[in-house]
């Protein structure tokens, strides 16, 4: 059985002058015990949504149109309050991005890091305090720092912190919303590094969300492509990079060429993101596919290609 | 942004368009009120006319020396607008210049302008205020240079943040080395980015000078012949019209103060919210 | 905090001192009708205390030589004499000074506590009909002169109500009394004032708290501080208070040295014996002495607080460096 499972999720925010905005329209996907997936899409494609959304952490002006999420089988959107607040970090965990904005400015990284493990579980504060220690060592920060403040840490520094910081209450999954966004190149190849190494000996399982497809090789099992919040493709990291069949996934890793492999010069994809307070007709990605036909104004098939590897599209698809 | 799209956005704004409304009603009547209504400050009543509540001949009653309240009112108005308007000028004049010159030139010019901004953000505005009006007497102009004087500073250094920030645009570089002198540079690049800032601050600043006036003149240091709300408000309180019970004598002018700093406040909100888009939706 | 920031904010303080002293100095000197020539004309004034004044002033010497003894007075605490008192200044100001910092301080430490509160409340609630009255109340103390409030708390609560005394700080019928009898005639008469400036300090503490609190509740450590599994009433006193608190303090810190200038219309509409009042008194006699000591000891109360909120700030978060 999955560890998590999300159901046909359909999230919509209401804005001010009576708008709505569909962030997420009906996504299903799956994620096993030790098992890594990614959610990849351009910025507005609700891969944040719905990755908070498992945690319940959405805005007040979120609603849920329909779908499920369970947890170890038991519903996540129904739960009460309570059961929520136990589930948040010490069995979902996230690493926020940016993680400048998202430790507190005027804590101590030691406080920050003590006050989860004390909330979650019945230690004592020398105790929480060495596995802060620890913590720290395994991300290779001298542990006294943890008396320092985050301002005083470097961008890459911080990002491990955070990661520090995700992994104290030991967590069955972690959730990395574009964990290397704004670090340097040489950082993120470190920083992916790390999560792979602790992926392994904790027995995490883990999200990815990101919009870019080239760095996900080696820590990712699967793969989901998002775009104006739906799942356009699906499979595993080998049958994405191989045999992409949607025209949007073939454009985004074209855009991101990966190390190693001859793919020529770096793509764009023209035309903006859809306008999500409007409905849409037929294929989301119309406007912008150059395979477009007059057909895609229709609703695209879901196809499955072999096993798990499904996308959504009109067109029989090739490589 | 252009004008058309600044004015519908103001009128979008409830506060906003609230707080101009009320103002046209004070500005038109302290433009006409005057030539309707005559009155003399100079020219008492009889002894019978002292006090008296409310009536048909004086709609808010007359004061300790028989002279119709309501008449005063109206004179008044002009005067509380007048020096409100005339000492905000003075002061976004020095706060724009102080501001935009220790923003743009930097190094020593700015940390002395700002020293010296410093000195007038933290002296104590009242006692300086009453200190001034008592060594320069009691007269309308004295009454507003000395509010102009000291109500710059808070203007100086908004000015000159986003000065700092103006600055730094590509444009001012190139204007720079197509020879552009510094005095062309900020009379045509940087003062029109920075108006938009300095208009919403001066609707601000107005109303605390109208409320500086209020005070000063509330303490005596009004001047006698051209009263204003605040002049009226002290001869009430002096006369103890207070123990006297004549709501009259001592609650309109209050509450014209009252609704007027209120224009200006509301309107000064709204033109905060459009200019600095940071506020917006909060 | 590093020494750095502290010297620095400690030299601007000198700085700002010594615009004060300049001010003040030329102030009461090259202004027409300096001290003694309005000294001269001033009906109180004997032959001798005009040549006190002059000796006092050293008129006959060179202005920085004026200047440099003006400034070592002042820091001896010597004003001169009060023309109205034919007192030290010092002395007259001495006795007015408990008086002030009674009402000042009463009146602080229920704005602040109210103030606080309300506007944690109001950005609690935000949008509800709760925010909007607690926005609109201090829109509205905001906008009135502190001294009408004054006069329409008096109207109230003696004129209409007929309880609570409406001046000064004592009964006449107690002058004597001694022990609880005075401290609850003066209780009594404190209620008024105190209520007032409350409610004007009130309007702008409970603003800027709201408006921080709305601020912080925003960012994303907040949300950080959801996920790791905190209620909302622990993530507001753990979390957010202390970050909203910063501009908070900060304010208060330096508005008290405001106030006590600010009080002199709430002491004057209630004719309360503090600096505020004697300052007042000082403009109607044109007592010149004693308001340049009024008005430099109110500078340097502004000066201090500044100080003080500067370094609070300093203190307050770990991310002042500079």
């Amino acid at each position: 059985m999955a560890l998590l499972e999300v159901d046909s999720l359909k999230i919509a925010f209401e804005l001010t002058g009576g708008k709505r905005l569909k962030a997420v329209n009906g996504i299903s996907f799956s994620l096993d015990e030790g098992e890594t997936l990614a959610l990849v899409g351009e910025s507005g494609s609700g891969k944040t949504t719905a990755a908070l959304s498992l945690m319940r952490l959405l805005p007040k002006n979120a609603v849920i149109d329909g779908g499920e999420i369970r947890y170890k089988q038991r519903d996540v959107l129904t739960a009460p309050e309570g059961m929520i607040q136990k589930l948040r970090w010490k069995e979902i965990a996230m690493i926020f991005q940016g993680a400048m904005n998202a430790l507190n400015p005027v804590l101590t990284i030691e406080k920050q890091m003590v006050e989860a493990i004390l909330l979650h579980e019945t230690v004592s504060n020398e105790a929480a305090y060495a596995r802060a220690e620890m913590l720290m060592r395994r991300v290779e920060i001298d542990p006294k720092r943890l008396k320092q403040y985050p301002h005083q840490f470097s961008g890459g520094m911080r990002q491990r912190v955070m990661i520090a910081m995700a992994l104290a209450c030991e967590p069955k999954i972690v959730i990395g919303d574009e964990p290397t966004t704004a670090l340097d190149v040489m950082v993120q190849a470190q920083i992916f590094e790390l999560l792979e190494s602790l992926k392994k000996e904790m027995g995490l399982s883990m999200i990815l969300i990101t919009h870019d497809l080239s760095i996900l090789g080696d820590i990712c099992d699967k793969v989901a492509v998002m775009y104006a919040g739906e799942i356009v493709e699906s499979g595993s990291v080998e049958a994405i990079y191989e045999d992409a069949r949607h025209p949007y996934t073939q454009k985004l890793l074209a855009a991101y060429p990966i190390i190693g492999k001859k793919r020529g010069l770096p793509d764009f994809i023209p035309g903006q993101p859809l306008d999500m307070t409007k409905p849409v007709q037929g294929c989301a990605f119309y406007s912008r596919c150059h395979k477009a036909m007059p057909i895609c104004l229709s609703r695209p098939p879901l196809r499955t290609v072999e096993g798990a590897h499904q996308f959504l599209c009109h067109l029989e698809g090739e490589a | 942004m252009k004008e058309n799209q600044f004015i519908k956005q103001f009128l979008k704004n409830k506060m906003g368009v609230v707080g101009f409304s009320m103002l046209v009603i004070f500005i038109l009547i302290a433009l006409f009120g005057p030539m309707i209504v005559q009155y003399d400050p100079q020219v008492f009543g009889e002894r019978a006319d002292v006090l008296n509540p409310p009536s048909a001949a004086h709609w808010l009653g007359t004061d300790d020396l028989g002279r119709d309240v309501f008449k005063a009112l109206i004179a008044g108005s002009r005067v509380s607008l007048i020096v409100g308007v005339a000492a905000t000028f003075i002061s976004m004049f020095i706060g724009t210049s102080v501001g935009i010159f220790s923003g743009y030139l930097g190094g020593k010019t700015d940390n002395v302008l700002m020293r010296i901004t410093d000195v007038f953000l933290v002296l104590p505005w009242l006692p300086l205020m009453l200190v001034l009006a008592a060594l320069l007497g009691s007269n309308i102009w004295n009454i507003i240079f000395v509010i102009g004087i000291t109500g710059w500073a808070g203007t100086a250094r908004i000015v000159r943040a986003q000065t700092l920030t103006e600055k730094e645009r590509q444009y001012i570089e190139r204007s720079k080395s197509f020879g552009a002198s510094n005095l062309f540079i900020i009379w045509h690049h940087i003062f029109p980015n920075v108006f938009p800032l300095v208009f919403a601050n001066t609707i601000l600043v107005t109303a605390t000078s109208i409320l500086s006036e209020t005070t000063l003149s509330f303490l005596g240091m009004g001047d006698v012949s051209k009263p204003s709300w605040g002049t009226t408000l002290h001869f009430a309180f002096e006369s103890g019209a207070l123990s006297n019970k004549a709501y009259w004598y001592f609650m309109p002018p209050g509450v014209c103060v009252l609704l007027l700093v209120l224009a200006f406040t509301l309107m000064g909100f709204a033109l905060d919210e459009i200019v600095n888009p940071k506020l917006r939706q909060r | 905090m590093n020494r750095k920031y502290i010297v620095k904010k400690l030299f601007y303080a000198c700085i700002t001192l010594m615009g004060v002293l300049l001010i003040n100095f030329f102030l009461f000197r090259i202004m027409p009708g300096d001290p003694v020539s309005m000294l001269v004309r001033n009906p109180n004034a004997n032959i001798e205390t005009v040549e006190k004044m002059k000796a006092a002033y050293g008129l006959d010497k060179s202005l920085a030589a004026q200047f440099v003894t003006y400034v070592s007075s002042m820091f001896i605490g010597d004003f001169g004499t009060s023309f109205h008192y034919n007192m030290p200044v010092m002395k007259v100001i001495g006795d007015r000074v408990f008086a002030t910092i009674l009402l000042v301080g009463t009146a602080e430490i229920i704005a602040i506590i109210f103030g606080t509160f309300l506007g944690i409340v109001a950005a609690h609630k935000r949008g509800t009909k709760l925010d909007v009255g607690a926005l609109s109340f201090s829109l509205v103390t905001y906008a009135m002169p502190s001294f009408w409030l004054g006069i329409l708390m008096i109207a109230f609560f003696s004129g209409f109500l007929g309880i609570l005394p409406t001046s000064g700080m004592t009964s006449p019928s107690l002058y004597f009394a001694v022990g609880m009898q005075r401290a609850s005639d003066i209780a009594v008469h404190l209620v008024l004032p105190v209520l007032t400036l409350a409610l004007v300090l009130l309007g702008e503490y409970m603003l800027v708290m709201r408006s921080s609190l709305i601020e912080v509740l925003t960012e994303d450590y907040i949300l950080t501080a959801r996920a790791k599994g905190f209620d909302d009433k622990t993530i507001l006193k753990k979390h957010a208070l202390p970050n909203a608190m910063i501009p908070m303090a900060t304010l208060v810190a330096m508005s008290l040295g405001f106030v006590i200038a600010g009080a002199l219309q709430v002491e004057t509409v209630f004719s309360w014996p503090g600096l505020g009042r004697l300052m007042y008194d000082a403009l109607q006699n044109r007592d010149y002495p004693l308001l340049q000591g009024i008005f430099f000891i109110t500078s340097m109360c502004t000066i201090g607080t500044n100080l003080i909120s500067d370094l609070l700030y300093g203190y307050l978060d770990p991310r002042v460096k500079e």
